[in-house]
């Protein structure tokens, strides 16, 4: 089956427009290009509206135009990173997943059990040493 | 233009848009990636998605707008004749009134095609292209062949396309910028006097938005 693009989302217009170039959509890093997937995924199944997405980003934006006004920056977080924000913050208000489980992910800040470097899911035995 | 990035074509690139230039160290970079694998497999384990469905989705995005909208631009000012005034005067905010839009500040020209002259575009230095209309360029747009050959050769061209002109039909050929994006108004075919708008908008194809064919009138 054909899957058709939602004009809604492909012809957001201003602030909140897709990145594109010559019309195509334009992704730095394979993150960028999940994150947009996974975004009009949920929407797309009718999990949220996609006005209720769109609000976000265009306050994340706002947020960040303001800031780049006064200091021209481009470590200023880019428009994927408000993207995957306003995401999780839909997520949230929509209960799909709590604040504790998109933390979680979120390595730095877990409050919970660190995973040991290189991800490994295997406990690290802890067997006493003899001097 | 200060600190000017471009490769001598800047008049043909989109505005200047802060996100296009955005750079991340590649320490952000992995955070980000480990971020949404992370949601992605929570999403995933949640059972809202697959990871069949986000790279098919991710395709088509890519892949995006078809040529319809131009199709429905150019069926609407054949049946009405205001409607062509406008677009042909200010071909922005008539394509605006149809809903299309998201153009980024390019401006529309539509130039219409009579017996006597048949217009085609193209984007001599890159490939600037009317995409909330015709969708992405075909990639014989962006080639190198197309660009060069269709100031210099533009019938040759068009008999590459399988379009043979009558000697007495002028050929005038648009390039495309970032300022101003073109696309052509082809002919109505004969015989569709009795068909509707709607049925109209089936016929167009993009090719004769972009110049390089004719409407074809409807299999009899």
């Amino acid at each position: 089956m054909k899957h058709t693009p939602n004009r809604k989302i492909s012809n957001m217009e201003g602030d909140s427009a897709l990145p594109r170039k010559s019309g195509e959509l334009v992704f730095h890093a394979a993150w960028e290009r999940r994150a947009f997937a996974l975004a009009v995924a949920l929407c797309e199944q009718g999990h949220f509206q996609w006005d209720e997405f769109r609000d976000h980003l265009i306050t994340e934006i706002g947020a960040t135009d303001q800031a780049r006004a006064n200091a021209p920056d481009a470590s200023l977080p880019g428009y994927y990173e408000h993207w995957l924000a306003s995401f999780e913050k839909v997520l949230i208000e929509k209960g799909l997943c709590s604040r504790d489980q998109l933390r979680a992910g979120d390595g730095e800040e877990t409050s919970q059990k660190t995973q040991p470097p290189g991800g490994s899911q295997r406990p690290v035995p802890r067997v006493p040493r003899p001097i | 233009m200060s600190n000017d990035h471009s490769h001598g074509h800047s008049a043909h690139e989109a505005p200047p848009n802060p996100y296009l230039e955005k750079h991340a160290t590649p320490e952000q970079t992995a955070a980000l990636e480990k971020r949404v694998q992370a949601l992605e497999s929570l999403l995933v384990a949640k059972g809202l998605v697959s990871s069949e469905t986000l790279d098919k989705l991710v395709e088509t995005y890519e892949n995006d707008l078809g040529p319809t909208n131009g199709a429905r631009v150019v069926a609407r000012a054949w049946v009405d004749p205001a409607y062509k005034e406008r677009l042909l005067k200010d071909a922005t905010a008539a394509i605006g009134e149809l809903g299309f839009s998201g153009l980024q500040g390019e401006h529309m020209v539509v130039v219409e095609n009579t017996p006597d002259i048949h217009h085609m575009v193209v984007c001599t230095l890159c490939s600037c292209y009317p995409w909330p209309v015709l969708g992405l360029p075909p990639a014989w747009f962006k080639d190198a062949a197309y660009r060069s050959r269709s100031v210099v050769d533009p019938r040759g061209v068009l008999r590459d396309f399988g379009l043979e002109l009558d000697e007495s039909t002028a050929v005038k050929v648009w390039d495309s910028s970032a300022e101003i994006r073109y696309m052509v108004l082809p002919e109505r075919p004969a015989g569709t006097e009795g068909m509707s708008e709607e049925e109209l908008t089936v016929l167009v194809s993009r090719d004769s938005m972009i110049g390089v064919a004719k409407v074809q009138p409807p299999a009899a």
